[in-house]
Protein backbone atom coordinates (compact mmCIF):
# COMPACT_ATOMS: atom_id res chain seq x y z
CA UNK A 1 0.00 0.00 0.00
CA UNK A 2 1.24 3.80 -0.95
CA UNK A 3 1.89 5.91 1.90
CA UNK A 4 -1.58 7.28 3.54
CA UNK A 5 -3.04 10.60 3.46
CA UNK A 6 -5.19 12.28 5.78
CA UNK A 7 -8.79 13.08 4.01
CA UNK A 8 -11.77 13.38 6.76
CA UNK A 9 -12.06 13.50 10.38
CA UNK A 10 -15.22 12.95 12.12
CA UNK A 11 -16.38 11.62 15.59
CA UNK A 12 -15.32 8.41 16.80
CA UNK A 13 -17.74 5.84 18.12
CA UNK A 14 -16.28 2.62 18.09
CA UNK A 15 -12.72 1.93 18.70
CA UNK A 16 -10.41 0.36 16.43
CA UNK A 17 -8.14 0.49 13.33
CA UNK A 18 -9.49 -1.32 9.96
CA UNK A 19 -8.29 -0.89 6.35
CA UNK A 20 -10.72 -1.74 3.19
CA UNK A 21 -12.48 -0.65 0.47
CA UNK A 22 -15.24 1.95 0.23
CA UNK A 23 -18.74 0.92 -0.86
CA UNK A 24 -21.70 3.61 -1.01
CA UNK A 25 -24.87 2.67 0.91
CA UNK A 26 -28.25 4.67 0.45
CA UNK A 27 -30.53 2.44 1.31
CA UNK A 28 -31.37 -1.30 1.75
CA UNK A 29 -31.44 -1.77 -1.85
CA UNK A 30 -27.94 -2.18 -1.39
CA UNK A 31 -27.78 -5.53 0.74
CA UNK A 32 -27.44 -7.63 -1.80
CA UNK A 33 -24.32 -5.59 -3.51
CA UNK A 34 -22.39 -5.09 -0.44
CA UNK A 35 -19.36 -7.42 -0.25
CA UNK A 36 -18.70 -8.88 2.94
CA UNK A 37 -15.45 -6.95 4.47
CA UNK A 38 -16.04 -3.73 3.18
CA UNK A 39 -16.46 -0.64 4.42
CA UNK A 40 -19.75 0.99 4.73
CA UNK A 41 -20.19 4.69 3.94
CA UNK A 42 -23.78 6.12 4.30
CA UNK A 43 -25.35 9.16 5.11
CA UNK A 44 -26.84 7.31 8.04
CA UNK A 45 -27.64 3.48 9.16
CA UNK A 46 -31.67 2.82 9.89
CA UNK A 47 -32.93 -0.68 11.01
CA UNK A 48 -33.39 -2.16 7.63
CA UNK A 49 -29.70 -1.59 7.09
CA UNK A 50 -28.86 -4.29 9.35
CA UNK A 51 -27.81 -6.80 7.94
CA UNK A 52 -25.31 -4.45 5.70
CA UNK A 53 -23.68 -3.16 9.05
CA UNK A 54 -23.26 -7.18 9.81
CA UNK A 55 -21.19 -7.82 6.74
CA UNK A 56 -19.17 -4.20 7.12
CA UNK A 57 -15.56 -3.90 8.28
CA UNK A 58 -16.17 -0.58 9.49
CA UNK A 59 -18.73 2.14 9.01
CA UNK A 60 -18.67 5.87 8.15
CA UNK A 61 -21.45 8.48 8.52
CA UNK A 62 -22.34 11.89 7.62
CA UNK A 63 -24.68 12.67 10.22
CA UNK A 64 -24.70 10.71 13.93
CA UNK A 65 -23.71 11.16 17.36
CA UNK A 66 -21.73 8.17 19.61
CA UNK A 67 -25.25 6.99 20.64
CA UNK A 68 -26.94 7.14 17.26
CA UNK A 69 -27.82 3.78 15.37
CA UNK A 70 -24.36 2.70 13.86
CA UNK A 71 -22.27 4.10 16.99
CA UNK A 72 -24.22 1.55 19.17
CA UNK A 73 -24.51 -0.93 16.46
CA UNK A 74 -20.91 -0.71 16.21
CA UNK A 75 -19.97 -1.18 19.21
CA UNK A 76 -21.84 -4.68 19.45
CA UNK A 77 -19.88 -5.84 16.56
CA UNK A 78 -16.70 -5.19 17.39
CA UNK A 79 -15.66 -2.54 14.52
CA UNK A 80 -14.80 0.57 14.08
CA UNK A 81 -17.27 3.67 13.63
CA UNK A 82 -16.50 7.18 12.59
CA UNK A 83 -19.81 9.06 12.41
CA UNK A 84 -20.34 12.91 12.39
CA UNK A 85 -18.02 13.44 9.00
CA UNK A 86 -20.19 15.69 7.76
CA UNK A 87 -19.52 14.90 3.26
CA UNK A 88 -17.93 11.19 3.65
CA UNK A 89 -20.53 10.31 1.35
CA UNK A 90 -19.03 13.20 -1.00
CA UNK A 91 -15.82 12.78 -0.37
CA UNK A 92 -15.33 9.41 -0.08
CA UNK A 93 -15.59 7.48 -4.02
CA UNK A 94 -16.46 4.14 -4.28
CA UNK A 95 -13.89 1.64 -4.95
CA UNK A 96 -11.54 3.66 -3.05
CA UNK A 97 -9.32 1.90 0.17
CA UNK A 98 -9.82 3.32 3.10
CA UNK A 99 -8.27 3.22 6.97
CA UNK A 100 -10.86 3.80 9.45
CA UNK A 101 -9.19 4.85 13.12
CA UNK A 102 -12.58 4.76 15.35
CA UNK A 103 -10.97 6.27 18.41
CA UNK A 104 -9.88 9.43 16.95
CA UNK A 105 -11.98 9.65 13.93
CA UNK A 106 -9.33 10.35 11.08
CA UNK A 107 -10.10 8.44 7.89
CA UNK A 108 -6.65 8.05 5.50
CA UNK A 109 -6.79 7.62 1.80
CA UNK A 110 -4.10 4.52 1.30
CA UNK A 111 -4.97 3.36 -2.11
CA UNK A 112 -6.94 4.40 -5.37
CA UNK A 113 -9.44 2.09 -6.92
CA UNK A 114 -8.05 -0.58 -8.72
CA UNK B 1 -39.32 18.55 47.20
CA UNK B 2 -35.87 20.05 47.75
CA UNK B 3 -32.83 17.97 46.47
CA UNK B 4 -29.55 18.68 47.68
CA UNK B 5 -26.85 20.63 45.47
CA UNK B 6 -25.31 17.44 44.96
CA UNK B 7 -28.14 15.56 44.08
CA UNK B 8 -28.62 18.18 41.27
CA UNK B 9 -25.51 18.36 40.39
CA UNK B 10 -25.09 14.84 39.52
CA UNK B 11 -28.77 15.35 37.46
CA UNK B 12 -27.30 17.84 35.22
CA UNK B 13 -23.99 16.77 34.90
CA UNK B 14 -25.59 13.36 34.10
CA UNK B 15 -28.20 14.63 31.41
CA UNK B 16 -25.55 17.21 29.87
CA UNK B 17 -22.92 14.13 29.55
CA UNK B 18 -25.79 12.66 27.30
CA UNK B 19 -27.13 15.52 25.47
CA UNK B 20 -23.46 15.55 23.73
CA UNK B 21 -23.57 12.16 22.55
CA UNK B 22 -26.68 12.47 20.77
CA UNK B 23 -27.29 14.25 17.23
CA UNK B 24 -30.73 15.01 16.82
CA UNK B 25 -31.02 14.89 13.10
CA UNK B 26 -30.34 11.02 12.96
CA UNK B 27 -33.77 10.51 14.91
CA UNK B 28 -36.62 8.38 13.03
CA UNK B 29 -39.46 9.04 12.93
CA UNK B 30 -39.01 12.60 14.06
CA UNK B 31 -37.18 15.00 16.30
CA UNK B 32 -39.08 14.66 19.94
CA UNK B 33 -39.15 18.09 20.13
CA UNK B 34 -41.79 18.42 17.23
CA UNK B 35 -44.55 16.25 18.73
CA UNK B 36 -44.03 15.35 22.78
CA UNK B 37 -45.31 19.29 23.37
CA UNK B 38 -48.65 18.44 21.94
CA UNK B 39 -49.53 15.86 24.39
CA UNK B 40 -47.04 15.96 27.61
CA UNK B 41 -49.47 17.40 29.94
CA UNK B 42 -52.43 15.09 29.61
CA UNK B 43 -49.93 11.83 29.54
CA UNK B 44 -48.39 13.20 32.53
CA UNK B 45 -51.81 14.16 33.91
CA UNK B 46 -52.79 10.37 33.52
CA UNK B 47 -49.81 8.63 34.70
CA UNK B 48 -49.81 11.17 37.90
CA UNK B 49 -53.49 9.88 38.59
CA UNK B 50 -52.32 6.28 38.30
CA UNK B 51 -49.81 6.46 40.83
CA UNK B 52 -52.19 7.95 43.45
CA UNK B 53 -54.63 5.55 42.42
CA UNK B 54 -51.82 2.81 43.30
CA UNK B 55 -50.82 4.46 46.53
CA UNK B 56 -54.74 4.67 48.19
CA UNK B 57 -54.88 1.58 47.08
CA UNK B 58 -51.74 0.85 49.53
CA UNK B 59 -48.84 -0.10 47.04
CA UNK B 60 -45.33 0.89 48.02
CA UNK B 61 -43.01 3.18 45.92
CA UNK B 62 -40.43 -0.12 45.10
CA UNK B 63 -44.04 -1.80 43.92
CA UNK B 64 -45.38 0.89 41.57
CA UNK B 65 -41.28 1.20 40.57
CA UNK B 66 -41.62 -2.64 39.35
CA UNK B 67 -44.14 -1.42 36.79
CA UNK B 68 -42.05 0.85 34.87
CA UNK B 69 -40.65 -0.35 31.74
CA UNK B 70 -37.00 0.10 33.59
CA UNK B 71 -34.74 2.79 34.87
CA UNK B 72 -34.32 4.27 31.60
CA UNK B 73 -37.66 5.21 31.29
CA UNK B 74 -37.98 6.69 34.21
CA UNK B 75 -34.98 8.85 33.60
CA UNK B 76 -36.55 9.71 30.63
CA UNK B 77 -39.69 10.61 32.13
CA UNK B 78 -37.81 12.78 34.58
CA UNK B 79 -36.07 14.26 31.52
CA UNK B 80 -39.33 15.01 29.86
CA UNK B 81 -40.71 17.07 32.64
CA UNK B 82 -37.52 18.72 33.05
CA UNK B 83 -36.99 20.04 29.26
CA UNK B 84 -40.77 20.22 28.10
CA UNK B 85 -42.05 22.06 31.28
CA UNK B 86 -43.12 25.56 29.70
CA UNK B 87 -46.03 22.82 28.17
CA UNK B 88 -46.98 21.77 31.79
CA UNK B 89 -49.90 23.96 32.68
CA UNK B 90 -50.40 21.38 36.20
CA UNK B 91 -50.45 22.88 39.54
CA UNK B 92 -46.74 23.12 40.54
CA UNK B 93 -47.20 20.58 43.49
CA UNK B 94 -48.58 18.09 41.33
CA UNK B 95 -45.27 18.03 38.80
CA UNK B 96 -43.19 18.44 42.23
CA UNK B 97 -45.09 14.91 43.18
CA UNK B 98 -44.77 13.00 40.22
CA UNK B 99 -40.41 14.22 39.84
CA UNK B 100 -40.19 13.35 43.24
CA UNK B 101 -41.44 9.76 43.22
CA UNK B 102 -39.63 9.17 39.95
CA UNK B 103 -36.44 10.35 41.52
CA UNK B 104 -37.25 7.94 44.67
CA UNK B 105 -38.58 4.87 42.21
CA UNK B 106 -35.29 5.64 40.83
CA UNK B 107 -33.44 5.25 43.86
CA UNK B 108 -34.62 1.81 44.78
CA UNK B 109 -33.48 0.21 41.58
CA UNK B 110 -29.69 1.80 42.88
CA UNK B 111 -29.49 4.27 45.37
CA UNK B 112 -25.74 5.35 45.27
CA UNK B 113 -25.63 6.33 41.43
CA UNK B 114 -29.76 7.34 39.90
CA UNK B 115 -28.99 9.20 37.47
CA UNK B 116 -25.92 7.11 35.82
CA UNK B 117 -23.53 10.04 37.26
CA UNK B 118 -20.83 7.31 37.96
CA UNK B 119 -21.84 5.29 34.68
CA UNK B 120 -23.79 2.07 36.77
CA UNK B 121 -27.13 1.67 35.22
CA UNK B 122 -28.85 -1.08 37.67
CA UNK B 123 -32.12 -2.71 37.17
CA UNK B 124 -31.57 -6.26 38.93
CA UNK B 125 -31.41 -6.78 43.15
CA UNK B 126 -28.74 -8.68 44.94
CA UNK B 127 -30.94 -11.96 44.83
CA UNK B 128 -31.76 -11.22 41.33
CA UNK B 129 -28.12 -11.52 40.55
CA UNK B 130 -27.38 -14.23 43.29
CA UNK B 131 -29.32 -16.93 40.68
CA UNK B 132 -27.58 -15.65 37.93
CA UNK B 133 -24.07 -17.44 39.58
CA UNK B 134 -24.96 -20.83 38.73
CA UNK B 135 -21.50 -21.40 36.66
CA UNK B 136 -23.63 -24.26 34.69
CA UNK B 137 -25.76 -21.59 32.70
CA UNK B 138 -22.33 -19.82 31.24
CA UNK B 139 -20.83 -20.67 27.99
CA UNK B 140 -17.12 -19.87 27.59
CA UNK B 141 -16.61 -17.63 24.80
CA UNK B 142 -14.94 -18.61 21.69
CA UNK B 143 -13.70 -15.57 19.04
CA UNK B 144 -16.28 -16.90 16.17
CA UNK B 145 -19.03 -17.25 19.06
CA UNK B 146 -18.17 -13.60 19.92
CA UNK B 147 -18.42 -12.26 16.71
CA UNK B 148 -22.02 -13.85 16.38
CA UNK B 149 -23.29 -12.99 19.86
CA UNK B 150 -22.39 -9.60 18.15
CA UNK B 151 -24.09 -9.62 15.26
CA UNK B 152 -27.14 -11.09 17.27
CA UNK B 153 -27.62 -8.07 19.50
CA UNK B 154 -27.23 -6.05 16.96
CA UNK B 155 -30.00 -7.18 14.92
CA UNK B 156 -32.22 -7.09 17.92
CA UNK B 157 -31.32 -3.50 18.97
CA UNK B 158 -32.18 -2.90 15.13
CA UNK B 159 -36.12 -4.46 15.58
CA UNK B 160 -36.14 -2.58 18.86
CA UNK B 161 -35.37 0.69 16.73
CA UNK B 162 -38.37 -0.42 14.25
CA UNK B 163 -40.78 -1.14 17.07
CA UNK B 164 -40.54 1.73 19.64
CA UNK B 165 -38.68 4.65 17.40
CA UNK B 166 -35.37 5.90 18.36
CA UNK B 167 -36.50 7.73 21.00
CA UNK B 168 -38.92 5.18 22.80
CA UNK B 169 -36.36 1.93 22.86
CA UNK B 170 -36.39 1.65 26.36
CA UNK B 171 -40.15 1.14 26.44
CA UNK B 172 -39.20 -2.86 25.41
CA UNK B 173 -35.44 -3.10 26.36
CA UNK B 174 -32.96 -1.76 28.98
CA UNK B 175 -29.35 -2.58 28.99
CA UNK B 176 -27.82 -2.72 32.42
CA UNK B 177 -24.88 -3.54 34.45
CA UNK B 178 -21.87 -3.16 35.13
CA UNK B 179 -22.81 -5.89 37.82
CA UNK B 180 -19.89 -8.06 39.65
CA UNK B 181 -21.14 -11.66 40.54
CA UNK B 182 -19.35 -13.64 43.48
CA UNK B 183 -18.07 -16.57 41.27
CA UNK B 184 -16.40 -14.38 38.73
CA UNK B 185 -14.44 -11.93 40.56
CA UNK B 186 -12.44 -10.18 37.72
CA UNK B 187 -14.92 -10.12 35.15
CA UNK B 188 -17.91 -7.38 34.88
CA UNK B 189 -21.50 -8.49 33.74
CA UNK B 190 -23.53 -6.71 31.42
CA UNK B 191 -27.12 -7.50 30.72
CA UNK B 192 -28.83 -6.37 27.63
CA UNK B 193 -32.80 -7.24 28.34
CA UNK B 194 -35.01 -7.59 25.44
CA UNK B 195 -37.62 -7.60 27.37
CA UNK B 196 -40.71 -6.93 24.92
CA UNK B 197 -39.98 -8.12 21.34
CA UNK B 198 -43.61 -8.90 20.47
CA UNK B 199 -45.96 -6.07 21.45
CA UNK B 200 -49.07 -6.95 19.98
CA UNK B 201 -50.75 -3.57 21.93
CA UNK B 202 -48.14 -1.55 19.53
CA UNK B 203 -48.59 -3.95 16.45
CA UNK B 204 -51.61 -6.07 15.98
CA UNK B 205 -49.52 -8.80 14.23
CA UNK B 206 -49.79 -12.62 14.08
CA UNK B 207 -46.35 -12.57 12.39
CA UNK B 208 -44.07 -10.64 15.28
CA UNK B 209 -41.33 -12.38 16.89
CA UNK B 210 -41.81 -16.03 18.35
CA UNK B 211 -39.52 -14.61 20.70
CA UNK B 212 -41.05 -12.36 23.54
CA UNK B 213 -38.50 -11.82 25.84
CA UNK B 214 -34.54 -12.58 25.39
CA UNK B 215 -32.05 -11.72 28.20
CA UNK B 216 -28.38 -11.46 27.11
CA UNK B 217 -26.01 -12.22 29.50
CA UNK B 218 -22.14 -11.25 29.47
CA UNK B 219 -19.47 -11.10 30.97
CA UNK B 220 -16.24 -8.87 29.84
CA UNK B 221 -13.02 -8.77 31.34
CA UNK B 222 -12.72 -5.50 33.55
CA UNK B 223 -13.06 -2.94 30.65
CA UNK B 224 -13.97 0.52 31.45
CA UNK B 225 -17.54 0.84 30.26
CA UNK B 226 -20.07 3.39 31.42
CA UNK B 227 -23.84 3.81 31.01
CA UNK B 228 -25.47 7.30 30.58
CA UNK B 229 -28.92 9.31 31.61
CA UNK B 230 -30.56 7.38 28.56
CA UNK B 231 -28.98 4.22 29.64
CA UNK B 232 -26.76 3.72 26.49
CA UNK B 233 -23.15 2.52 27.26
CA UNK B 234 -20.18 3.60 25.83
CA UNK B 235 -16.30 1.96 26.22
CA UNK B 236 -13.41 2.06 23.59
CA UNK B 237 -12.86 -1.87 24.35
CA UNK B 238 -13.49 -4.47 21.86
CA UNK B 239 -16.95 -6.17 23.14
CA UNK B 240 -15.78 -9.16 21.13
CA UNK B 241 -12.23 -9.59 22.39
CA UNK B 242 -13.17 -9.29 25.54
CA UNK B 243 -16.26 -11.51 26.05
CA UNK B 244 -15.05 -13.86 28.17
CA UNK B 245 -18.76 -15.78 29.21
CA UNK B 246 -22.07 -15.44 27.90
CA UNK B 247 -25.64 -17.29 28.67
CA UNK B 248 -29.02 -16.27 26.55
CA UNK B 249 -32.76 -16.52 28.11
CA UNK B 250 -35.11 -16.87 26.19
CA UNK B 251 -38.58 -16.29 27.74
CA UNK B 252 -36.95 -16.69 30.93
CA UNK B 253 -35.76 -19.84 30.11
CA UNK B 254 -31.56 -20.97 29.61
CA UNK B 255 -31.74 -21.49 26.14
CA UNK B 256 -29.48 -21.04 22.66
CA UNK B 257 -26.41 -22.62 21.53
CA UNK B 258 -23.92 -21.37 19.07
CA UNK B 259 -25.10 -23.17 16.37
CA UNK B 260 -28.76 -21.33 16.54
CA UNK B 261 -27.51 -17.98 15.84
CA UNK B 262 -27.19 -17.61 12.45
CA UNK B 263 -31.05 -18.85 11.98
CA UNK B 264 -31.72 -16.15 14.68
CA UNK B 265 -29.92 -13.48 13.08
CA UNK B 266 -31.31 -14.31 9.32
CA UNK B 267 -34.69 -14.00 11.44
CA UNK B 268 -34.42 -11.25 13.17
CA UNK B 269 -32.92 -9.13 10.11
CA UNK B 270 -35.99 -10.15 8.40
CA UNK B 271 -39.04 -9.08 10.64
CA UNK B 272 -36.51 -6.13 11.54
CA UNK B 273 -36.82 -5.04 7.58
CA UNK B 274 -40.49 -6.28 7.56
CA UNK B 275 -40.99 -4.15 10.49
CA UNK B 276 -39.27 -1.07 9.24
CA UNK B 277 -41.17 -1.54 5.84
CA UNK B 278 -44.44 -1.10 7.92
CA UNK B 279 -43.32 2.13 9.70
CA UNK B 280 -42.01 3.55 6.43
CA UNK B 281 -45.84 2.99 4.69
CA UNK B 282 -47.41 5.05 7.45
CA UNK B 283 -48.93 8.38 6.48
CA UNK B 284 -48.35 11.29 8.81
CA UNK B 285 -50.96 11.14 10.83
CA UNK B 286 -50.58 7.43 11.48
CA UNK B 287 -46.48 8.36 12.23
CA UNK B 288 -47.64 10.57 14.60
CA UNK B 289 -49.96 8.30 16.34
CA UNK B 290 -47.38 5.63 16.25
CA UNK B 291 -44.82 7.12 17.98
CA UNK B 292 -47.05 8.71 20.81
CA UNK B 293 -48.22 5.05 21.02
CA UNK B 294 -45.14 3.45 21.43
CA UNK B 295 -44.03 6.42 24.57
CA UNK B 296 -47.13 5.62 25.89
CA UNK B 297 -46.72 1.92 25.78
CA UNK B 298 -43.67 2.00 28.66
CA UNK B 299 -46.44 2.54 31.46
CA UNK B 300 -48.53 -0.85 29.94
CA UNK B 301 -47.71 -2.41 33.37
CA UNK B 302 -49.31 0.62 35.35
CA UNK B 303 -52.03 0.74 33.19
CA UNK B 304 -53.20 -2.49 33.41
CA UNK B 305 -52.58 -2.74 37.57
CA UNK B 306 -55.55 0.07 37.76
CA UNK B 307 -57.15 -1.53 34.79
CA UNK B 308 -57.18 0.94 32.60
CA UNK B 309 -56.64 0.97 28.64
CA UNK B 310 -53.42 0.82 27.16
CA UNK B 311 -54.05 3.18 24.22
CA UNK B 312 -53.29 6.80 25.16
CA UNK B 313 -56.46 8.83 26.58
CA UNK B 314 -58.81 10.86 24.10
CA UNK B 315 -57.03 13.87 24.85
CA UNK B 316 -54.26 12.70 24.18
CA UNK B 317 -55.05 12.00 20.22
CA UNK B 318 -56.91 14.78 20.18
CA UNK B 319 -53.76 16.94 21.08
CA UNK B 320 -52.02 15.28 18.26
CA UNK B 321 -54.71 15.32 15.63
CA UNK B 322 -53.99 17.23 12.01
CA UNK B 323 -51.42 19.35 14.41
CA UNK B 324 -47.91 20.07 11.84
CA UNK B 325 -44.95 19.35 13.66
CA UNK B 326 -43.36 22.11 15.79
CA UNK B 327 -39.79 23.69 14.77
CA UNK B 328 -37.33 22.99 17.19
CA UNK B 329 -37.85 25.15 20.07
CA UNK B 330 -34.88 28.03 20.39
CA UNK B 331 -33.86 27.18 23.83
CA UNK B 332 -30.24 26.64 24.92
CA UNK B 333 -31.02 23.05 25.77
CA UNK B 334 -28.05 22.76 28.63
CA UNK B 335 -29.11 26.21 29.70
CA UNK B 336 -32.50 25.11 29.99
CA UNK B 337 -32.18 22.12 32.07
CA UNK B 338 -29.65 23.87 34.66
CA UNK B 339 -32.43 26.16 35.13
CA UNK B 340 -35.51 23.59 35.08
CA UNK B 341 -33.16 21.05 37.92
CA UNK B 342 -32.31 24.74 39.69
CA UNK B 343 -36.31 24.94 40.36
CA UNK B 344 -36.76 21.55 41.90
Amino acid sequence: MSKKKLILVGRGASAGITRGKVQIVTSTKDTTRFEQGNIMVTRITDPSMIMIMTKASAIVTDIGGTTSHPSIISRELGIPCVVATEKATQILEEGVYIEVNGETGEIFLVKEKD
Amino acid sequence: MSLSPKIKRELFSSIDRTISTIDINTWEPFDPDSLIPYYLEPLVEKTIQTIKTLQEKGYSIRKIAQYFAGPTSIREEIGNCLYYDYTLSLPKKDITFYIDFLIKALSLFNSSDPFCFRGKNFFLETHQLRSLEKIRIWQKAEPETAKMLGKLIGTLLALSYSLYTDVWVASGSEFHGPYNLRKFDKEILIIRDFFDLAPTELWPSEELSRYKSIRILTLYNPIDLRFDFYGNFETKANLITNLKYWAILVNDKVFLTPQSFPKLIDYFAYLTSKQYCLVKNLNFEETKRKFMEAHYYRFRKLLEKVGASLQPTKEMYQAIKNKKLLSRTELNIREHYQLAIERL
